[in-house]
């Protein structure tokens, strides 16, 4: 089955056809109009396996392969940008009755421009983009206008949401006011995305003071219905940079253990959400990078309640009672955050490491090789996720680059851990990557 | 016999006079050779760097060509945005790094990813990382940065041409985000045109050896061109090539970290 999506929901498309002739009217700055463009590609041929879980039907192999690619391209001609994917899904597939789709996606579509008004500059956003206000690099509890999934192994497109923003930049930061509808999207998310989705109104201030940036955002919409969110970055010296977040909120969707095995997992409306990162970043002289986060998100099941929904699968399935009931169990697993306390590890070398050491000194090929490993940690029941990345670049000319990446992923930990009873037992993916 | 005695007397003191005066003008060059200058430390790094940077506020682009045993690997095309107290904005423009933006406010730096929309606060740690530091391509001041002292007039090897007299300054970093700890720097000694800089970093290890190539930008005696000689790894060359240097200040907000990922940076 072939597929094709460009869709925008009708007030999305009303917007961006506004948007259109409000460029038409405010002043522009000037720019040189020529059409920039700027391609990316990826293919990616992953070889997954399995294991039985608890909480999910099992899979008809224990270990299958699969190619995907994805096409990405950043338009830009004067104040417009826009970013357009074209995403090739199982072009091939070793699991039978799965077949190929394609999907086109407008992962960014705006306009960007300034006015004045009694005398003061105000730059405006209209049309579809990414809001990243969040810091940190696991998790950025201040990505509010749309969670961003976080250090991918394979092919990932993230698009933007409906944006109507106007900034004011003052010596010391910004100021934004913003109107947001996170609907306008063209991939399906999962239930709880769709439950998510929402409009709303809201306010920032990022400032500078000294070594320390911090922002601070007030912000209203028709799912949370009233958020506060802050973060704070401060580099201490030559190697070390601090950061933290967090965003408390009114209202939030999650789901609920019931009460009795003859009831299903639902999601509900619950109230004070709160979520908080702290990490630091440390980078010596000859390119050695680590980061090191905790972050806790109280929207998701914490360490009691996912023991209590194991037992509870454990004994649905010593019943013999339906299985759709055990399954329901899987749903938590649509949290943007599996467990509620995370620690992840992170490390880098930079390519540059390679020159410090007589051993790699003279072997050219390690010159453009550098390798990334990163540890996701459950401290409440040891699951562990472990990533790598190995990636070459084959070929950098300055107009052309093409990379080869290996990149493995293993989800493990004690038997009773989300982690270990996710069906992805490990992955290993072979990623081509260019950009012209 | 008188007569030959005179000659040779006459012989032997015009050989003496001769010897005489070398040696008294030997003495007049060598002294002139190793004294030290009348202008300050200060005032020569200054016209030093009038030479790489002749404004306050500017936009030079730059093209950085990167050769290893000898043969262009690749290239890389920066504009670089500088105005006073240490600020620059550097805008790539590559098609491989297209969209990547890094800013220095002093010692605080920002970089942009292609296709991000979020700047990274990064440390001057990792500032310094990457083949064509950015720190080599945005620095093109001293006299901000480091503080100098007076080592010594030489006489300096130039590899191609002949050798030219030099004053020998050493600097030492006066700011934690200065890109290197330490430099040998020598100048010639009546322009203070830079000839040949030696890098160290923090650790104290020799990084990189660079020569400056005189030529004329604007009917003005410039440096057109720097060659960082890579001493941790010899195989590698950088030569960076100042292709514009034009006086131009940019609008304040374009030295805001928020205001990197406006789609109006990446039109500089």
């Amino acid at each position: 089955m072939h597929r094709a999506i460009f869709s925008l929901p009708a007030s999305s498309l009303l917007l961006l056809r506004s948007l259109l002739l409000v460029s038409l009217l405010v002043p522009r700055l000037v720019l040189a109009s020529t059409l920039e463009t700027s391609w990316d590609w990826m293919v990616s041929f992953e070889h997954h396996e399995s294991r039985n879980s608890l909480y999910l039907p099992e899979d008809q192999d224990e270990q299958w392969q699969s190619v995907n690619a994805l096409l990405d391209v950043e338009l830009r001609y004067g104040q417009w940008l826009g970013v357009l994917a074209l995403k090739g899904n199982d072009l091939y597939s070793s699991q039978s009755g799965v077949e190929s789709d394609s999907e086109g996606i407008v992962r960014e579509l705006f306009w960007q421009g300034t006015t004045s008004l009694s005398g003061a500059d105000f730059d405006l956003t209209l049309g579809k983009a990414r809001v990243d206000w969040g810091v940190g690099y696991g998790y950025r509890p201040l990505d509010i206008i749309k969670p961003y999934r976080r250090n991918p192994v394979g092919i990932q497109v993230e698009e933007g949401a409906g944006v109507a923003a106007v900034s004011y930049f003052d010596g010391n930061g910004e100021w934004t006011l913003i109107y947001a509808d996170s609907s306008w999207a063209s991939q399906l998310g999962n239930d709880l995305d769709q439950q998510n989705e929402q409009q709303g109104i809201g306010i920032r201030r990022y400032g500078l003071v000294g070594n320390s940036e911090w922002q601070g955002v007030a912000y209203y919409d028709d799912v949370r219905r009233g958020l506060l969110g802050g973060s704070w970055v401060s580099v201490l010296d030559d190697a070390w940079e601090l950061h933290a977040s967090a965003v408390y909120q009114s209202e939030y969707y999650s789901y609920s253990l019931p009460e009795s095995l003859f009831e299903s997992v639902r999601s509900e409306k619950k109230n004070h959400g709160l979520q908080t990162l702290l990490g630091l970043t440390w980078t010596n002289e000859i390119g050695q990078s680590v980061i090191l986060e905790y972050w806790y998100d109280s929207r998701s099941w914490n360490n009691g309640q996912w023991k209590q929904a194991y037992q509870q699968a454990e004994q649905i399935n010593g019943n013999g009672m339906p299985v759709g009931l055990r399954y329901a169990y899987a749903q938590p697993l649509q949290h943007v955050n599996l467990v509620s306390h995370n620690v992840m590890l992170h490390w880098t070398q930079d390519p540059i490491a390679w020159q410090y050491w007589n051993w790699s000194q003279n072997v050219s090929w390690l010159q453009d090789f550098t390798p990334t490993f990163d540890v996701l940690f459950s401290p409440e029941d040891n699951g562990v996720i472990a990533t790598q990345w190995l990636r070459y670049a084959a070929v950098d000319t300055g107009s052309m680059q093409f990379d080869i990446e290996i990149a493995a992923r293993i989800l493990t930990g004690d038997k009773q851990s989300v982690y270990r009873n996710l069906s992805d037992k490990r992955m290993i993916l072979l990623n081509l990557k260019g950009r012209f | 016999m008188c007569s030959r005695l005179i000659s040779n007397c006459f012989i032997f003191n015009r050989k003496r006079i001769q010897q005489l005066v070398f040696g008294i003008l030997a003495s007049i060059l060598a002294c002139n050779v190793n004294a030290q200058p009348e202008k300050t430390v200060e005032e020569i790094l200054q016209r030093a760097d009038q030479y790489r940077l002749d404004s306050d506020a500017a936009k030079v682009v730059s093209q950085v060509l990167l050769y290893e045993n000898g043969e262009l690997e690749k290239t890389r095309q920066y504009t670089v945005y500088t105005r006073p107290e240490r600020e620059s904005l550097v805008v790539s423009k590559s098609k491989v790094e297209a969209g990547q933006k890094m800013l220095m406010l002093g010692d605080n730096y920002w970089l942009l990813m292609p296709k991000s929309r979020r700047p990274i606060r990064i440390t001057p740690m990792q500032k310094l990382l990457g083949e064509a530091s950015v720190g080599d391509i945005s620095t093109l001041t001293w006299s901000e940065d480091y503080q100098g002292q007076w080592v010594q007039a030489v006489e300096l090897n130039l590899p191609e041409t002949e050798n030219v007299l030099v004053n020998q300054l050493e600097l030492t970093a006066k700011t934690s985000g200065a890109s290197y700890q330490r430099i040998e720097l020598w100048l010639e000694k009546d322009s203070d045109f830079p000839i040949k800089a030696r890098m160290y970093l923090r650790s104290g290890k020799l990084a990189k050896e660079a020569w400056f190539t005189k030529g004329v930008r604007d009917a003005r005696t410039s440096v057109i061109e720097m060659t960082l000689l890579d001493r941790i790894q010899p195989s590698k060359k950088t030569v960076i090539k100042y292709q514009e240097v034009l006086p131009i200040e940019l609008d304040a907000k374009y030295y805001n970290p928020a205001y990197l990922s406006r789609n109006n940076v990446s039109g500089l």
